[in-house]
């Protein structure tokens, strides 16, 4: 019984929905002119004015244009759009410049070469004061005639 | 020249001398520290990891040993000048020649015993594990150089028998 109320209700907001959807627009993309009486006589008229002064230039038109003409003009337009291209590999070199002369970057380098270096330098050290003691041992107890 | 090559060049030259230098420095810093001049058996203690007592025992034995050698030394090289002297005289191998040298060869074969005697004595004075490491080196290292040089011409012989 409430639902059939309910339903009773409804049906007039609904039908006044309906009508406001379906009322015209007085202006939209299609028609620009609010006044659709004038606009199509105007339209035409332009169009004619148009097409004599169209015709009258191309018969006044200057001399003929070069051959090829077109296809130049076109070759130009898209050598000045293209982007500039890098000759000779500069940019990255300076990019690594710019990077290496970090002053951060420099002194982690230079830190590590010395670290590495010294390390290095340590480890062959002690292997070659092994190799003497080693000879110095064996040059005592077998001289070179016996080996 | 490009200025940006030139910057990395000059850097990466620094940074060679820097790893240069420190190597240089480290190596030498280390010899000079670690260096014993006097000691002739501080191989022996550093390498295989010998106590005072053992280095104790190593050196009695040492001491016993050296005159040993050197007088086999002597013999060996009082028999190479008698060689020398028979090989002057002549073009060809002659029989006096070939018995210094069949001597010399019985003074190094005796000579060697008596070294490798010496070393079985020392390593026996070591901890089990460090003997044996000490005998198999200086057993490498005093009878190895001789195979290594056998090896080496029989190898060179052989590719020689191979080419056409």
């Amino acid at each position: 019984m409430n639902e059939l109320i309910a339903n009773h209700s409804q049906k007039p907001k609904l039908a006044a929905a309906d009508k406001i959807s379906a009322a015209p627009e007085p202006m939209n993309k299609e028609n620009i002119n609010p006044d659709p009486g004038c606009a199509g006589g105007f339209a035409e008229a332009s169009d004619a004015r148009l097409g004599v002064l169209l015709r009258e230039a191309s018969r006044n038109a200057g001399p003929a244009l070069p051959p090829r003409f077109q296809e130049g003009v076109w070759r130009r337009i898209e050598e000045a759009a293209a982007p500039v291209k890098v000759t000779g590999g500069i940019t990255w070199l300076d990019a690594l410049v710019t990077l290496v002369l970090r002053p951060r970057l420099a002194m982690a380098t230079a830190t590590v070469l010395i670290v590495a270096g010294a390390l290095l330098g340590v480890r062959e050290g002690n292997q070659m004061v092994k190799q003497d003691a080693q000879a110095r041992y064996l040059a005592v107890v077998a001289p070179n005639s016996l080996r | 020249m490009n200025r940006s090559l030139v910057i990395l060049l000059g850097a990466l030259v620094l940074g060679v001398a820097l790893f240069g230098g420190s190597y240089f420095a480290g190596q030498r810093a280390c010899r000079m520290t670690m260096t014993r001049p006097t000691d002739d058996l501080a191989w022996l203690r550093e390498e295989f990891h010998l106590t005072d007592a053992d280095m104790a025992h190593v050196r009695q034995l040492h001491e016993g040993y050296m005159p040993q050698c050197a007088e086999m030394c002597a013999k060996i090289a009082a028999k190479k000048i008698e060689l020398q002297t028979a090989l002057a005289n002549g073009t060809n191998v002659t029989a006096d020649a070939q018995k210094k040298l069949i001597e010399i060869g019985e003074l190094r074969a005796q000579c060697q015993t008596q070294m490798l005697q010496h070393f079985i004595e020392v390593s026996q004075t070591m901890p089990p594990e460090q003997g044996r490491r000490y005998l198999a080196e200086m057993q490498r290292l005093t009878l190895g150089f001789h195979e290594q040089t056998e090896q080496s011409m029989s190898e060179s012989a052989g590719h020689e028998h191979h080419q056409p």
